[in-house]
């Protein structure tokens, strides 16, 4: 722009200048007004389902058919490397721990009817008082050293019988580990 | 008026959209990822008014092709010969990126950023390849007027040179002395060697023997 014209042209430099400072005042202005609310960077991804829920519930997330595009959606709010550590689930909530590295699984490694085989499989395994999908409290599937395990907790106030009240499975879902604590997850 | 007019117009719209561009970048770090719609309600829901932000990422890009247009059409400045346009380069080019590199580097060290999810390694990535390529712009331009620069050009005995080298090569198998002579007059007399070089070329058989 100096050069324009022959040697040092002022008129040059000061349209230049001028328009420059007009452009990024008015660029500033006008980008203020469009900004959206931000949502909380902290907030890890997750599914609700609205109101109150059961686990029995048509609505409830231990529903294959439910826990699938609940997934799905839990899936669109990952980021690229990503990887779950703990994938909380609970009749009417979906909550998750995301890290990067090694070890961890994606929503797509979830099989959507576990809960529902896993709930079975316990019930023909404690005999005495059935258990069915209103008596899980909630299932956690975490990433350890030896891949994805669900962690069951039963629903402790209803009417679910004597302990063992916890579970704990392969992400396949057998063999069941009866009466296990949580299991520790990866990376520590 | 006509170059004032559209100079400022042209250089305003740059500038306004290097704002678009680095600030739509900004915000989508902040941002990181976020899902709309689904049959259950997202914990990273995408905020109101997300739209604004793509419309100004894009809307800027295509807002810098509209002021290189204008700006190429601006002619000649009061009192100045018409100008050469390189500039048009580092306005378009080197302002793009190095808006986008602006905006990156807002969004991740900046003093209100706050990267979403994987926001930060991505930012910290646009914003270096940015840097970069906008310093291509700055090359280029550079490069363009050394190409244009006659200081630049190569010396002006070169091409002397190769057409002695040219009228020499013959001699490289020539029985003697004097009938490379013989040929290196011929040489001069048809005009292919300038007296000068004919007189280096004579002084070398010579010293040859």
């Amino acid at each position: 722009m100096a050069t324009e014209g022959s040697g040092f042209n002022p008129t040059a430099v000061l349209v230049h200048l001028v328009a420059i400072a007009l452009g990024l005042y008015l660029g500033w202005i006008a980008m203020d007004r469009i900004s959206p609310d931000l949502p909380d960077a902290s907030v890890e991804p997750g599914v609700s389902a609205t109101g109150e829920v059961a686990g029995d519930d048509a609505q409830s997330l231990l529903r294959p058919a439910n826990l699938e595009p609940a997934l799905t959606q839990l899936a669109g709010q990952m980021t690229a490397g990503e990887g779950l550590v703990r994938l909380h689930i609970e009749p009417g909530t979906l909550e998750s721990e995301l890290n990067s590295g090694d070890g961890l699984f994606q929503p797509t490694d979830v099989p959507a009817d576990a809960p529902v085989v896993l709930t079975q499989t316990i019930d023909s395994e404690r005999g005495g008082a059935p258990i069915d999908l209103d008596e899980i409290a909630y299932m956690d599937l975490v990433a350890t050293r030896d891949g994805p395990r669900w962690y069951v907790q039963l629903d402790t106030s209803r009417d679910v019988g004597p302990p063992p009240w916890t579970y704990g499975a392969p992400i396949a879902g057998g063999p069941i580990e009866v009466g296990p604590g949580p299991p520790k997850p990866v990376p520590e | 008026m006509r170059y004032v007019v559209r100079t400022f117009v042209a250089m305003t719209l740059f500038a306004f959209c290097w704002v678009a561009v680095g600030y739509g970048l900004f915000q989508m770090l902040q941002v990181g990822t976020c899902a709309s719609g689904g049959p259950y309600v997202s914990a990273r829901e995408c905020p109101d008014g997300i739209e604004a932000v793509f419309f100004s990422l894009i809307g800027g890009v295509l807002g810098l092709f509209v002021a290189a247009g204008i700006y190429l059409t601006r002619g000649a400045p009061p009192g100045g010969r018409p100008p050469e346009n390189a500039g048009v380069v580092v306005w378009f080019w080197t302002g793009l990126f190095w808006s986008i590199a602006a905006g990156a580097f807002l969004g991740v060290w900046g003093p209100e950023a706050n990267p979403g999810p994987g926001g930060e390694a991505g930012g910290l990535i646009v914003g270096f390849m940015g840097l970069i390529f906008g310093a291509g712009g700055l090359l280029a331009l550079n490069l363009g007027k050394r190409r244009r620069s006659p200081s630049t050009r190569g010396p002006v005995v070169a091409p002397a040179m190769a057409r002695i080298a040219t009228a020499a090569t013959p001699f490289a198998t020539a029985p003697d002395s004097l009938s490379r002579l013989e040929r290196l007059d011929r040489l001069r007399r048809q005009g292919s060697l300038t007296e000068a070089e004919f007189q280096t070329l004579k002084a070398k058989i010579v010293e040859d023997g």
